[in-house]
């Protein structure tokens, strides 16, 4: 039993006044509700801070390989991960290196970057990411165009290392103007 | 009349002028004399000189020309170019001055005439960019003068002219020249014509800025007109585009649009009616065109990617650095003769080679062949994407789950309440929402109402706890989140959806919304939810995100145009003869499109009549969509 100085809701009705606390307060309960099957240390606000910060490592990551280092991009991917890109779906790794060696070299640019820890109940308990982008990008002979792509970052075991590695799940690419 | 006068007058031209203007005299038009003497004589004779030098604009007296190749200015590098316009601005000889204020009575016209390399003023001042040297003659008391005496009385004493947006500011008049020869010329004409009062018309040379207004954008029709221009000039066989010269189009000039490549707005012009139209050009000539530099054509590099032969010739471009500027271009063929860069250059092989630094793949220039370049065997990078399809749902029972999904959701999204939403949340939702970040004016977005949630993690990196307040947790927080966001109209038909199963359905949905606030803004949107499923064929979400933007002109002329499929799949019974006429009737009548028109036929047992007395009451209530009318 938690004591009144270490409750929650008062830290948050100082930080933030009553009227937040009256969501506050159901929404403390259905945090708990929810996450009581999770270790009860990880809270949603751990949650969003690590998601953004890797995120943002991921994003620098992913769009400097793809414009510098194409051929190491499906690394980057699950083996039975899919591509969705303007409505073309791509699955499992051999097709995603063929798919990515088909398009022209590109020069990336992203301009926004949203990301959300995606809920357990969507996961089966794979801790997830979902990572939104949007920004412009010249594919080589193209002329540049704005995108809008989502990504499913889940983590995984990994036979190389201790520490569990990020990977992609799902991806969604859609030019803006795709149907120019 | 004191002649004595005069020539001290002269003597103190002549001091004043000083040491290095004697020196380097003989290297200079007859710029300068002339100017003095037509200055200083001025009040000896008439009494009085208005505003001539006066008169000029400030800017110009900031001038710092210090580039030689101006032909008007041409002689000492120094501040010799500051004070060649001194004497028409501060400070003057006190003498002088008292001598200018002071009325004047009636006097014979001086003309100021304004002449600078203006490529060079406008980058200190930081105005559009111009390359005409514009020449500003200023004529005090020219009020007086018609100015079609006047114009031709000059042209008929030097050489023709094209005067542009001659006005009258005070007691003077002016009028812009582009051409510093002529302006020479005119120079000469100075004082050699006498008007109809015994006066003697003077030209003086001033320099300013030149205002924008004289070279505004090209209007609309006067667009069309270029296109049609340029559709003449264009081969289609060849993909080859001939804008030699385009100037003197009688087309253009018949109909006066003054296109004139060297002018930003006209290349600008040219090359946007390049990408809508012809794209694939292969050949571009714009020879003859005084192009003196090529930064307004750099943007040809992205715009028309496959072009790959390019006249140059006989422009007036200085130096092969201007060439830079359309690196990315794979020119295979490039004519550069009769520029000025050309004479840079003793040594052929050192020409093609600076030539080649920007172009490694020309095989032609100006004319000659090059021997072909060693290139690396490197895999050929392919330039062609996938073709852009529309939905992907990964099975047609997923792709029924799903737009019976959206359709509920956004009908109570639209409805104006969206507390019903709850349902379609789970408990332990999150929401958050982002917007395009521009760099330019990043404050002032007309996304307004969604500029303060818009949560972009890449502007937030030193700050949690505003990354943390705006992504919205809990469905009671999501939903009383939307509730808070603009009313909106989504165009279901424009939804595009892609499905991604990943044990969870994730969906990309891109689609069109007007805002309820201000008909005007049409925004376009993707949006992500991921999903798990629930009860009967029912979705619930567990995250969502949101990316708002303005919507295109392209996607506003689209959107809301085809009719919304309704989810009932009654097939259309073909229509007999009687009832297709009295669908057109109806449709004719009522206003509205074939398919509703049938619709409201339909329902009531095809009586016109009483179809039409339906229509009539359910519009008087305002109860059918605009889409009905949409045709």
């Amino acid at each position: 039993m938690q004591t009144r100085k270490s409750n929650p809701i008062t830290k948050r009705r100082k930080q933030f006044g009553s009227q937040f606390l009256r969501t506050q307060i159901f929404g403390w309960r259905s945090v708990k509700c929810t996450f009581s099957s999770m270790a009860s240390t990880v809270d949603f606000r751990t949650l969003v801070d690590q998601s953004c910060r890797y995120s943002d490592e991921f994003v620098n990551i992913y769009y400097d390989c793809i414009d510098k280092r194409r051929r190491n991009l499906t690394r980057l991917y699950l083996d039975k991960a899919t591509l969705v890109w303007n409505g073309n779906a791509v699955t499992g790794r051999d097709a995603l290196s063929e798919f990515f060696e088909s398009l022209p070299s590109s020069e990336f640019q992203v301009q926004s970057l949203d990301c959300q820890p995606v809920h357990e109940q969507a996961t089966q308990g794979q801790t997830t990411l979902l990572v939104v982008t949007a920004g412009s990008v010249k594919f080589d002979g193209n002329k540049q165009r704005y995108f809008n792509q989502n990504f499913l970052l889940t983590a995984q075991a990994s036979p190389n290392s201790d520490q569990p590695v990020w990977k992609i799940a799902s991806d969604c690419f859609r030019f803006q103007d795709w149907a120019n | 009349m004191a002649t004595a006068d005069d020539s001290r007058y002269y003597n103190e031209h002549d001091d004043r002028v000083g040491g290095p203007k004697r020196r380097n005299r003989k290297g200079r038009g007859p710029f300068r004399a002339p100017l003095y003497s037509n200055q200083v004589s001025q009040p000896r004779h008439r009494g009085g000189h208005g505003g001539g030098g006066g008169g000029a604009p400030g800017p110009w007296s900031r001038l710092q020309d210090d580039d030689g190749d101006v032909t008007m200015s041409e002689g000492p590098q120094d501040s010799g170019s500051q004070r060649r316009f001194n004497p028409y601005g501060r400070p003057l000889n006190r003498r002088e001055e008292r001598n200018r204020k002071g009325g004047r009575g009636g006097g014979g016209g001086v003309i100021n005439v304004l002449c600078f390399n203006l490529n060079y003023v406008c980058d200190l001042i930081g105005v559009l960019h111009f390359d005409c040297i514009c020449v500003w003659p200023q004529i005090p008391y020219g009020k007086k003068y018609d100015k079609d005496w006047l114009l031709s009385s000059l042209q008929s004493c030097s050489v023709p002219f094209h005067a542009v947006h001659y006005h009258t500011d005070g007691n003077k008049a002016q009028f812009y020249i582009e051409d510093s020869a002529i302006a020479n010329a005119l120079f000469k004409a100075s004082r050699k014509i006498t008007d109809k009062d015994g006066y003697k018309v003077t030209v003086i040379m001033n320099s300013c800025p030149p205002p924008s207004l004289i070279y505004t954008d090209l209007k609309a029709a006067d667009l069309e007109h270029l296109k049609q221009c340029m559709a003449k000039r264009f081969d289609g066989s060849q993909q080859a585009l001939d804008l030699n010269n385009i100037r003197v189009d009688p087309d253009l000039v018949s109909q006066n649009i003054e296109v004139t490549l060297n002018r930003r707005n006209s290349m600008l012009a040219v090359i946007k009616i390049i990408e809508e139209n012809i794209p694939e050009l292969i050949c571009l000539n714009l020879s003859n065109n005084r192009l003196y530099r090529l930064d307004d054509l750099a943007d040809i590099v992205n715009k028309v990617p496959n072009l790959k032969i390019l006249n140059l010739s006989h422009n007036e471009l200085k130096t092969e650095r201007e060439l830079d500027k359309l690196k990315g271009l794979k020119l295979v063929e490039l004519s550069l003769e009769g520029n000025p860069l050309c004479g840079h250059y003793k040594i052929q092989a050192d020409y093609v080679s600076a030539i080649r630094e920007r172009f490694p793949k020309l095989l032609r220039l100006d004319g000659q062949d090059l021997p072909p370049p060693i290139v690396f065997d490197l895999e050929v990078a392919p330039a062609t994407l996938p073709p852009c399809k529309a939905s992907y749902f990964c099975s047609e029972e997923i792709k029924n789950i799903i737009l019976c999904f959206l359709q509920q959701y956004y009908s109570i999204y639209d409805s104006g309440d969206r507390q019903p939403l709850l349902q379609a949340y789970h408990d332990g939702a999150a929401f958050s929402l982002s917007i395009p970040f521009t760099l330019q004016n990043p404050s002032k977005s007309s996304l307004g109402e969604y500029q303060k949630d818009s949560r972009n993690i890449r502007r937030m990196k030193d700050d949690p706890t505003t990354r943390f307040r705006l992504i919205k947790h809990t469905r009671l927080n999501v939903v009383a989140f939307l509730n808070e966001l603009p009313k909106t109209q989504h165009d279901i038909a424009s939804l595009i959806v892609d499905v991604n199963t990943y044990t969870v359905t994730p969906v990309l949905s891109a689609g069109y919304i007007v805002d309820g606030k201000s008909r005007d803004s049409f925004r376009a949107f993707s949006r992500v939810f991921i999903a798990v499923p629930a009860g009967n064929a029912g979705l619930c979400i567990v995250n969502d995100e949101l990316f708002v933007r303005n919507a295109t002109t392209e996607e506003i002329r689209r959107a809301f145009v085809a009719p919304a499929p309704t989810p009932s799949s009654s097939p259309v019974p073909t229509l007999s003869a009687p009832q297709q006429e009295m669908l057109a009737a109806f449709s004719q009548k009522s206003g509205m499109n074939l398919e509703w028109s049938q619709k409201c036929l339909q329902d009531n047992d095809w009586d016109f009549d009483r179809a039409a007395q339906i229509f009539t009451g359910l519009k008087a209530q305002g109860k059918i969509p605009d889409v009905a009318f949409v045709k």
